[in-house]
């Protein structure tokens, strides 16, 4: 079979052009990759304080945490693994609220995400079902994080993974933490990675030409 | 190429180690091509357990990871599968496999969002390289992978460690730890590759050594052929002079035949006109009253008497010499005592012995046995040959005869010492003593008659009695013979050392003239085709008182029986005869129911010739010349019994 396609004459030129082909293309494939995986989700944040709503209420005695999730997204997971992390170190000096994306008419599996979720100690779970909340508060992508100091200023806004679906150090997380038990800002912004929690909200991002990542 | 005993065996060892290293590739090649694929599709089931989808709200779409793991993935194990099956075991298709496999571990740590664990499929596809034992692929693969690590350590961490934090340092941990488990591979291959050159080494000398033996193998071969052929040749030869030989045996044989055959009818022819000679000269002897005979007349019968018997008696040596050479000679084994026939013998001699004034004395040197088991005949032949040469070559002086038992045990012989003080005989002729027909010299038979044979037929006695015969002392005063013969089994004998002399025995009495009238009234029919023997035959037995009736041949005999009306008391049966000779007139009258006592009478003096008569129905047997006592001693022997009590 190797005589074949043997490995004289032309073929000795050939070959080595078909490797070198090749492996430009898997370059672009890797680059292509690499380009989708830190491309940030869009966030807005025209809203620097606590939004009054009927579903949370600020607790002024402590740091109020908000993270907004689609729960089919893949990077939740890496989310709610960097959440734990945040409520182990934190504990109960922070009120944390997972707010779930919860549309209408729409039946998700989330069995696996909320049995995570459940196990994150002094975490509030609570469904956002038209996505309400994420809007008012200028959520749009799914892993985004909102810290509020018991007045109601916004701390920090951001990711708390260093890319899609990367559980690991990350800036995010430092910030949290650090503000919650040392009353530090290390941090206000950092870019989020994940789905978009309401479609049709980037769209409309694309047309007021916010700026669509953060400025870390 | 296989090894020749002209190539070092130092290219046939590398040649050896590139077939090596090549099956290795092509093997390792096509277990990758496996694992690109198997890798190809994990990668594909990660991405959908994973990341199957990206949301937007309610709607969703293909996840890119998934996109990546389909193409990405399938790209990256195409190229390598494509080499690994059309140009195996190819330097390009190692190191293509070496970073397809390298940047397949960046995949899938991608896929799997950096995790920690992912990086062990660093490890896992460093160790399947290490496969290839080829440090470059290994070398190939590490590169990707610390480039890999290092460029997005330092761009995009968190694709490869899950953190966005600096990177450089983690980079060259994650390197240094590849590095540390390729120590470890790239010693691992060069042992394999160094045993592999030791392998080569070895498959390259033990052809080296195959080769050797097999050349060593067609030369020997070749060799057994050649042998072979030349052993064929021998034999096919050998089978030539065999066959030549049997025919030459054949045709010896067949002389020797005609040579027994010649000598028996000499014998006989001689023997014939001997009886008549010698029978005649006894009757002449004793025919009238000899004492008023003239000398010369007396000592002239007795010339021919003595001469007739010399006649016999020479005819008798050439007998038994043919016999013996011919093989037909057999002794008999009958205990006798070898004292008493030393000193018959002795005294048998000393007739002649004091003719020419020697004494004979017999010495014992040991005890002896009583009886032993030999053939008496032959014995006193030998001895009585030794004894008559002694006193033939003796002028004066005496004649001693040592006996002793020699040996120990079952191999104790009797040895007899024949000494006179006789002429000796020289050096030169003691080898040529014994052979036949020669005598110590030219002159001997002129001076002292004889015919050479005696020794050599005694020597020939001797060895068929599980002795030999052979020459002692051969000096000038005289000579020494020594015969050594078998005893026989001496476990129930008795020793005894009987004295030096013993007594001479009464001289036997001058045999009488046959007592006429001894064969008074018997009837004898004598069948006889010679004249002169029918004349003295039948004067003999009429001189003895029988009736004699004649019979010139066989068939006359056969008609007398029948015809006669009285019977007969006994027949004289010739045996050669012209018409009917009388073996088949003897068995004629046998077959008829005839019982008389047939006596043969022949010239053939031969044992078989005894047999034969026997066979064909004969009750006994006598030679000519005819002996007269004996023979009317037979004819009363057969007759007794009817003829004593009528």
């Amino acid at each position: 079979m190797s005589k074949k396609f043997g490995y004289g004459g032309v073929n000795e030129f050939i070959t080595p052009l078909i490797v070198l082909v090749w492996g430009c293309f898997i370059a672009v494939g890797f680059i292509a990759l690499l380009f989708y995986h830190n491309t940030p989700g869009t966030r807005s944040d025209s809203n620097p304080v606590w939004q009054v709503n009927r579903l949370i209420e600020l607790d002024p005695s402590r740091a109020n945490l908000l993270v907004f999730i689609h729960p089919q997204c893949p990077c939740s997971t890496a989310t709610l693994g960097e959440l734990a992390r945040i409520q182990t170190a934190c504990g109960s000096n922070v009120l944390t609220h997972l707010i779930l994306y919860q549309p209408d008419n729409v039946k998700w599996s989330t069995a696996s995400m909320m049995a995570q979720a459940i196990e994150i100690p002094n975490l509030h779970i609570l469904a956002d079902p038209k996505g309400n909340l994420a809007k008012q508060f200028g959520a749009e992508t799914s892993g985004h994080v909102m810290l509020f100091a018991p007045d109601g200023h916004r701390i920090f806004s951001g990711g708390i993974t260093a890319g899609r679906g990367c559980e690991g150090d990350n800036p995010g997380r430092q910030a949290v933490i650090g503000y919650v038990n040392q009353h530090q800002v290390l941090c206000d912004k950092v870019n989020v990675y994940g789905c978009p929690i309401v479609e049709g909200l980037t769209a409309k991002r694309m047309e007021t030409k916010e700026p669509a990542r953060a400025i870390e | 190429m296989p090894l020749s005993e002209d190539r070092p065996i130092n290219d046939r060892a590398l040649e050896l180690l590139e077939e090596h290293r090549d099956a290795i590739y092509r093997r390792t090649d096509r277990m990758f091509a496996w694992l690109m694929l198997f890798q190809w599709l994990a990668g594909i089931v990660l991405a959908v357990w994973i990341s199957p989808y990206s949301w937007a709200g309610r709607s969703f779409f293909v996840h890119p990871h998934l996109w990546s793991a389909v193409f990405l993935g399938g790209l990256l194990s195409s190229l390598p599968i494509f080499l690994a099956y059309f140009l195996p075991g190819r330097n390009i298709t190692r190191l293509t496999i070496a970073v397809a496999q390298g940047l397949y571990s960046a995949l899938l740590i991608h896929l799997m969002g950096g995790r920690i664990e992912a990086h062990f499929h660093v490890f896992g596809s460093l160790a399947f390289l290490a496969f290839y034992r080829d440090w470059k692929v290994l070398s190939a693969a590490t590169l990707v992978i610390a480039t890999d690590h290092m460029v997005r350590g330092v761009f995009w961490p968190e694709s490869i460690y899950g953190i966005s934090m600096f990177g450089w340092r983690r980079s060259i941990e994650h390197i240094g730890w590849v590095a540390f488990e390729d120590v470890f591979l790239f010693y691992s291959i060069w042992i394999s590759c160094r045993e592999m050159t030791i392998i080569a080494n070895r498959r390259a000398e033990m052809e080296r050594m195959q080769t050797e033996v097999e050349r060593e193998v067609t030369d020997r071969t070749r060799e057994i052929e050649l042998q072979r052929l030349v052993l064929q040749e021998s034999h096919e030869r050998l089978e030539r002079q065999t066959v030549e030989l049997k025919k030459a045996i054949e045709a010896s044989e067949g002389a020797n035949r005609a040579k027994s055959a010649f000598l028996a009818n000499m014998s006989h022819e001689i023997r014939t006109p001997l009886t008549a000679i010698l029978g005649f000269a006894d009757v002449l002897l004793e025919s009238g009253d000899m004492k008023k005979a003239p000398p010369e007349r007396i000592d002239a019968i007795e010339t021919i008497r003595r001469n007739g018997s010399h006649l016999i008696s020479l005819i008798n040596d050439v007998l038994d010499l043919s016999k013996i050479e011919a093989g037909k000679f057999q002794v008999e084994n009958l205990p006798c005592s070898l004292h008493r026939l030393l000193c018959d013998l002795r005294h048998l001699m000393l007739v002649r012995a004091e003719e020419k004034k020697l004494a004979i004395n017999i010495q014992y040197e040991t005890a002896i046995p009583d009886m032993i088991l030999t053939d008496p005949t032959r014995l006193r032949q030998i001895v009585m040959n030794l004894l008559s040469n002694s006193i033939k070559f003796t002028q004066e002086g005496e004649i001693n005869l040592k006996v002793s038992l020699i040996g120990k045990g079952d191999r104790r012989q009797i040895q007899i010492d024949v000494s006179d003080t006789g002429i000796g005989i020289s050096d030169e002729m003691r080898d040529r003593l014994f052979q036949p027909f020669t005598q110590a010299d030219g002159s001997m038979s002129r001076r002292f008659g004889g015919t050479g044979l005696g020794l050599t037929i005694s020597r020939h006695f001797a060895k068929l009695l599980g002795g030999d015969l052979s020459i002692v002392d051969t000096s000038q005063r005289g000579s020494t013979f020594r015969l050594v013969i078998d005893p026989g089994p001496l476990h129930d004998a008795t020793f005894d050392q009987p004295e030096m002399l013993e007594k001479a025995p009464a001289a036997k009495p001058k045999a009488e003239p046959t007592p006429k009238n001894v064969l008074e009234g018997l009837r004898i029919l004598l069948v006889e085709d010679g004249p002169d023997n029918q004349r003295l035959i039948s004067f003999l037995l009429k001189k003895a008182g029988a009736q004699v009736e004649l019979a010139e041949n066989g068939e006359q005999g056969y008609m007398k029986v029948h015809e006669s009306e009285d019977p007969y008391d006994i027949i004289l049966m010739d045996m050669q005869m012209p018409i009917m000779d009388g073996y088949t007139a003897t068995s004629k009258l046998r077959a008829d129911g005839y019982e008389v006592p047939i006596i043969a009478l022949t010239a053939h003096a031969m044992a078989e010739d005894r047999n034969r008569c026997i066979e064909a129905g004969c009750t006994d047997y006598s030679t000519k010349p005819i002996d007269r006592t004996k023979l009317i001693e037979l004819i009363r022997f057969h007759v007794q019994p009817t003829w004593a009590n009528p």
